[in-house]
């Protein structure tokens, strides 16, 4: 084959919430090993394309195509669906809700591990939630908490370990450093390029923050209402933006001698 | 610049799981009528407690100690009358604006509910004045949004109303906490700006709260960097980013990825932000700083004035120059 393999592409995608088209006919393809940002204003369907990909929406419209296959129907039966979720995981803004408050850490990765990983025996998943667990920088006593004794930036980990459990090719990341302090968000920003570099896996970031986009991605899509508007390598796309809203998104940014201007007609 | 507020040497103690513990230690910080100081520092660093300490809103049962003075009044001794007078000279806007307002009350009953029941303005008068602040903040349609309630507007369109909110009593002083942390960052530029224009049109004093060093860089002169309940340097806002005086700062910055550029990894910090209770002896910063030697380990660091800034940090002096360097990769 010519063309490279794309390991996510999603074509003619469309969502419709009653009259709302929150999605609407969104194509782009992540290739093997690739890492591709979603950014847009409030609103515009970021989120909403991340839950039709894991399943958790189904689209109204067009085809999602995941290490080859259809997802864009509901999974029939759990052998399928147990398949999905070792293809694609998602890891959510919020690092304090996405975790079951009474589960330790180990027994919270090993839950994963028994569903993906089932040819391995205990001895082997004990060794494989120490891996991961060092993988993201997790020490010991923290393995062994609950959630609620963890800080925000250790849940997050946690997140990411259980995704990374079900040997993903493509991981979902929601705003999953948005809510981290500055300090934590460099470590979990550090652990998921390392994590790309040991096991290949591709990316689909959404986020608000730019900088965060160009230091993990290396293609972006900017969406607005429901539409792309702008697509391209991310380098060219905040180096140089060519829609208004991307050339407004880039110039809201805070830099060093940025000034805050009024614009006419703000909502 | 005469001193419109001085904090000086403020420790507030508060109930945490039973026991009083430290979450301030030792803050003093002046702004002067009309100047714009921001206050930046990661979750728990004490930004709010400062900030809620300067409007006596702390939790009940604090300990508070040090001194607050305002326009020469001291501001700890203030009760009944004064502290409400007091209330209307310094306004507060918060993060979450929709939690501070009631789901089944207008834009309007919220707004002019001080100046109706304490300042005793008529009820029309009060929405004039109420309308007039709306189109300053950049809402033109404020008689229709006065009959609306706050699930009707957006996010940054709510916190426009808070600012306005806050200013209608006419305060001298803003204290304004992560007004923007919610927002979307095209709609936080767009609250800056407001912002902005509002402090220098009305020669009003801002406390501006962020983690966001290169936000409080665009609206304040000087800047404020906290860790674990204290100040750890003060310095102007432009000089912060390429000659920091104090290694946590330096490390904010070194940690935050680029808008123009990637590198390959992140000059991360080691560890996580602290406490003031959960701070060790010494320099409470020893435990993730790269520059830590027995001194800083054994005894906690005084304020040391550098040029026209100060940092809290022995070895400010003799890392003067290095520490943004240290941290380009
Ligand atoms: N379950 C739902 N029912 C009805 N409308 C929905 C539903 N989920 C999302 N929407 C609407 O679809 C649109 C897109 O929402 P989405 O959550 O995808 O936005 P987003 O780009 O992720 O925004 P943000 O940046 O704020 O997270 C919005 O108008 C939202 O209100
Ligand atoms: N109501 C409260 N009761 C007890 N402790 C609190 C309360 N609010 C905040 N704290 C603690 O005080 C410290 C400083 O908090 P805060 O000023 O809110 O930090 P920041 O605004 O910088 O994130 C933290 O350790 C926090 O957990
Ligand atoms: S006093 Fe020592 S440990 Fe503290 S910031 Fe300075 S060099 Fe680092
Ligand atoms: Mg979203
Ligand atoms: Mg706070």
């Amino acid at each position: 084959m010519s063309e490279p393999l794309a390991i996510l592409g999603v074509v003619g995608l469309r969502k419709e919430f009653g009259p709302l088209v929150a999605v609407d006919d969104v194509d782009f393809a992540i290739p093997v090993g690739g890492s591709l940002a979603i950014v847009g204003e409030s609103g515009s369907g970021k989120t909403t394309v991340a839950r039709m990909i894991v399943g958790l929406e189904r689209p109204t419209a067009g085809a999602i195509i995941a290490c080859g296959r259809d997802r864009s129907t509901p999974a029939r039966g759990a052998a399928e669906r147990r398949r999905r979720g070792g293809e694609v995981q998602i890891v959510f803004q919020d690092p304090y809700s996405s975790l079951d408050p009474r589960q330790a850490v180990t027994a919270a990765i090993d839950e994963v591990l028994r569903l993906h990983a089932a040819d391995l025996d205990a001895d082997a998943r004990r060794a494989r939630v120490g891996e991961l667990g060092g993988l993201v920088g997790l020490d010991e006593r923290q393995m062994r908490a609950r959630p609620g004794a963890l800080s925000g930036g250790q849940r997050q980990r946690v997140a990411i370990a259980r995704a990374l459990a079900a040997t993903p090719r493509v991981i979902v990341l929601d705003e999953s450093v948005a809510a981290l302090d500055v300090s934590i968000q460099a470590q979990v920003l550090n652990l998921l390029a390392d994590v790309r570099v040991a096991t290949g896996v591709s990316f689909l970031l959404i986020s608000h923050d730019l900088a965060v986009v160009r230091q993990l991605t290396e293609q972006v899509i900017v969406m607005q209402r429901g539409r792309i508007v702008e697509r391209g390598a991310t380098a060219a796309v905040l180096d140089d933006p060519q829609e208004p809203y991307t050339q407004l998104l880039r110039a809201s940014v805070p830099t060093a001698g940025w000034k805050p201007r009024r614009r006419a007609g703000a909502r | 610049m005469t001193a419109l507020l001085e904090i000086e040497q403020l420790g507030v103690d508060l109930a945490v799981e039973g026991a009083q513990r430290t979450v301030l230690r030792d803050v003093s910080l002046t702004i002067g009528a009309g100047e714009a100081v921001g206050l930046v520092g990661e979750s728990g660093s004490g930004k709010s407690m400062t900030a809620r300490a300067v409007d006596r809103l702390l939790p009940a049962r604090a300990t508070v100690r040090g001194a607050i003075r305002f326009d020469g009044r001291d501001v700890l001794a203030l009760r009944g009358a004064a502290l409400r007078d007091y209330r209307g000279e310094v306004a507060f806007v918060f993060q979450d604006a929709r939690a501070h307002t009631n789901p089944v009350r207008t834009i309007g009953d919220f707004m002019t509910e001080t100046l109706r029941t304490q300042r005793k303005l008529r009820r029309p008068e009060a929405r004039r004045r109420a309308v007039a602040l709306l189109a300053e903040v950049g809402i033109e349609d404020g008689e229709r949004r006065l009959g609306q309630h706050p699930h009707e507007l957006s996010g940054g369109m709510l916190q426009r109303v808070m600012i306005a909110t806050a200013l209608l009593t006419e305060p001298r002083l803003l204290l304004a906490d992560e007004p923007t942390t919610a927002l979307d960052v095209t709609t936080q530029a767009e609250v800056m700006a407001i912002l902005d224009d509002l402090r220098r049109d009305r020669e009003l004093a801002l406390l501006f709260i962020t983690h966001d060093l290169e936000l409080a860089g665009a609206v304040c002169d000087r800047t404020a960097v906290m860790y674990a309940g204290q100040i750890v340097e003060q310095r102007a806002s432009h000089l912060l980013h390429d000659d920091p005086l104090h290694p946590y700062t330096a490390g904010l910055v070194a940690a935050r990825p680029s808008i123009s550029s990637t590198s390959p990894r992140l000059a991360a910090i080691p560890g996580r932000p602290l406490s003031a209770f959960e701070a060790p002896e010494g320099c409470a910063f020893a435990p993730r700083c790269g520059h830590a030697d027995e001194v800083c380990v054994a005894t906690r660091p005084d304020v040391a004035t550098i040029d026209e800034g100060a940092a809290r940090c022995h070895h400010a002096v003799a890392l003067r120059g290095r520490l943004a360097e240290a941290f380009r990769v």
